[in-house]
């Protein structure tokens, strides 16, 4: 075992705070699971649906919020366990010890992310039976909360690593903790301004017509700006492939839903019903129809950007940490004037 | 020489922190590091400790290139840095065996090598204890515990005196001694020259990233003792006698009276001492003392580094 793991997890759970944390976590997200569902049962009793509808339907929205309570969750907090990991070591002076042991640097930070995330995912599986309870209602599929685990997991992983690498190069705590949390809001909040800005600004410029043509046109279109974004991505892995509803009511993936229909040029109310689609646009697997798929799934397009953010970000941490600290054109530069 | 730095320079922006530093360690030696603040000290052993590499120059550590090589050189070397690094929330043999580990010593084996290590530093009574709560003194020796972790051949200490009072001073000297005996190479560094006197076999003196004077202590004392300051005291009205005996001689330089005794920069050995004594006496001035001054590492240092030019030992 990585031993700067063990050390890690050790002091980690040794502290009494811990039990109050993950104490806290699960009572929070109990109180919010059951405050989601007696806004489910309100809208329930707002649309008049059956008591077979309704229980399927209270189980898809108390998922859904859940599911991108989670994301806010891991955006929100997994900077906040990760972006001291390094930086701390520096600031107590342990850090010089650890790079004269037989550590590499890549141990090194694969130790700090691991231990980071065990606590994260420890969490997760502590609530795991609430993330289970929708299942219970119907609505849901066990591939669908897999799907949403995956995105969440490869989320965290995405933003610890950042974090990882923001606290390798940090000089300071505050630097450190600002620096992830910057990163961290780019990938989720910042994403979705990029999102509005590219289908704002990619607009057909139709000749004679004040305003606009359509973004997404006929044919559909991809949407590059939410490729990083992970509630896109947990929609999208949710939903895939985009099955026409089979619940109607309010539903929270609704907006983002209406996006991802439109980028495989099909045009969704927010609601959930299928407004437009083009010629030969459904087909039918299993008794169930389908949108034909034009493009494919974002969520995987989004799981080799984690990819590629999570190698970048540990390459750039391990070189951070490597001691004597590999030089660099500057230093090269300097050396020899 | 397990230790080799030859033309090794290194610049912080336009600080020239080492200057074409040649140096050489031999193997089971104590050297010490002498010299003020920033003249280079630390640098030379972050150098040799992998830690930061150089602009230029070569550096060998038991023949290995920290650069090429650096993972290579660390099992060789235990560094203990001029600060405390520790984890608060450890307990004394937790920290032993985290180190342990990071140093690839298996799991089995790690209970015997940290018993082994609180005894030699004596904190078996505190293995059980929160880091923590450990006097400075007692983290001075738990941090050279750690660097003896793996069983290097190289310890490098920076400063490991500064902040210890005179009984954790001595324990530490003890100590130091007793890895020599081990067979320990010690690479140690002060500004507490009196610290170093007891201790080392060995000197470097170092003075704005240069190597001012380096060898075998007796060496730098003999050569630097070529030239050495003489005390006589005779009866008043016979000092100014005795300056003009000595003022005639070409070994004598900078002879004058002060406070009835004579005092003149002897530049001659043994022998030629005992020939001037034996003229004043010949001369029957009534020498009541003869006195060269022997000269201990502060002076030394001062003397060193008072000098413009290197000097090769």
């Amino acid at each position: 075992m990585n031993p700067v793991l063990a050390r890690e997890v050790k002091e980690r759970f040794r502290a009494k705070r811990a039990v109050w944390w993950i104490t806290l976590w699960v009572v929070a997200m109990g109180s919010l699971f059951y405050t989601v569902y007696l806004l489910a049962q309100n809208s329930v009793r707002q649309f008049g649906l059956g008591r077979l509808v309704a229980t399927g339907y209270i189980g898809e929205y108390t998922f859904q919020a859940v599911s991108l309570l989670m994301v806010i969750a891991v955006v929100m907090v997994v900077p906040g366990m990760t972006a001291l990991a390094v930086v701390v070591e520096k600031e107590r002076h342990t850090l010089p010890l650890l790079q004269v042991s037989q550590l590499t640097a890549f141990q090194l930070v694969k130790g700090k992310l691991a231990s980071s995330l065990a606590y994260f995912l420890l969490i997760l599986v502590l609530l795991s039976p609430v993330l289970a309870v929708p299942l219970l209602f119907g609505g849901m599929t066990v591939g669908d909360v897999l799907g949403a685990l995956g995105i969440l997991v490869a989320t965290a992983a995405t933003v610890g690593s950042i974090s990882v690498w923001v606290s390798a190069r940090a000089r300071s705590s505050r630097g450190a903790v600002t620096g992830s949390y910057l990163w961290s809001f780019i990938l989720a909040f910042f994403t979705l301004v990029l999102m509005v800005l590219e289908v704002f600004l990619g607009r057909p410029q139709v000749p004679g017509q004040v305003g606009t043509g359509s973004f997404f046109g006929p044919e559909g279109r991809e949407i590059y700006s939410v490729w990083a974004n992970p509630y896109f991505a947990m929609v999208d892995a949710v939903d895939h492939p985009l099955s026409v509803p089979q619940t109607f009511g309010q539903r929270l993936y609704g907006p983002l839903e209406a996006i991802l229909f439109r980028r495989q040029a099909v045009k969704v109310s927010t609601q959930g019903f299928l407004e437009g689609v083009p010629p030969g646009g459904f087909e039918i697997v299993n008794g169930e129809q389908r949108v034909v798929l034009r493009r494919g799934p974002l969520w995987m397009k989004t799981l080799i950007v984690y990819a590629l953010i999570i190698l970048v970000s540990l390459r750039r941490a391990t070189r951070a940490l490597r001691a004597p600290a590999p030089r660099t054109w500057k230093k090269v530069r300097h050396a020899t004037a | 020489m397990i230790v080799e730095f030859n033309g090794v320079e290194k610049r912080y922006g336009k600080t020239v922190a080492l200057d074409r530093v040649d140096l050489a360690v031999e193997e089971g030696s104590v050297t010490g590091l002498i010299g003020p603040n920033g003249a280079g000290k630390t640098t030379s052993m972050l150098v040799m400790s992998t830690l930061l590499d150089r602009d230029a120059g070569e550096v060998r550590v038991a023949g290995i290139d920290p650069k090429a090589d650096p993972r290579g050189v660390r099992k060789l070397l235990g560094y203990m840095p001029d600060f405390f690094g520790f984890y608060d929330s450890l307990r004394t043999v937790e920290y032993l065996d985290f180190f342990a580990a990071a140093h690839g010593i298996k799991p089995h084996a790690r209970p015997g090598v940290v018993a082994d290590l609180l005894a030699l530093v004596d904190l078996e009574d505190k293995a059980d204890a929160d880091v923590n709560s450990l006097s400075r003194g007692m983290k001075q020796r738990l941090s050279l515990a750690r660097a003896l972790v793996h069983d290097p051949a190289l310890l490098v200490l920076d400063e490991p005196a500064s902040g210890l009072d005179p009984r954790a001073r001595v324990q530490q000297r003890e100590l130091i001694a007793e890895l020599t005996r081990m067979g320990k190479t010690v690479v140690i560094s002060s500004h507490i020259l009196a610290e170093l006197e007891g201790i080392c076999s060995h000197l470097v003196v170092v003075d704005d990233g240069r190597v001012k004077a380096h060898g075998e202590i007796g060496e730098i004392r003999r050569a630097l003792l070529a030239s050495k300051r003489v005390t006589v005291r005779l009866p008043d009205d016979a000092a100014f006698a005795a300056e003009e005996f000595l003022r005639g001689q070409p070994e004598v330089s900078e002879a004058s009276v002060e406070k009835g005794a004579l005092r003149f920069v002897l530049a001659g050995d043994e022998d030629v001492s005992a020939r001037l004594l034996a003229g004043l006496v010949g001369l029957e001035l009534g020498v009541h003392e003869w006195r060269v001054d022997s000269a201990g590492l502060e002076e030394l240092f001062l003397r060193i580094t008072g000098h413009g030019e290197e000097e090769q030992l």
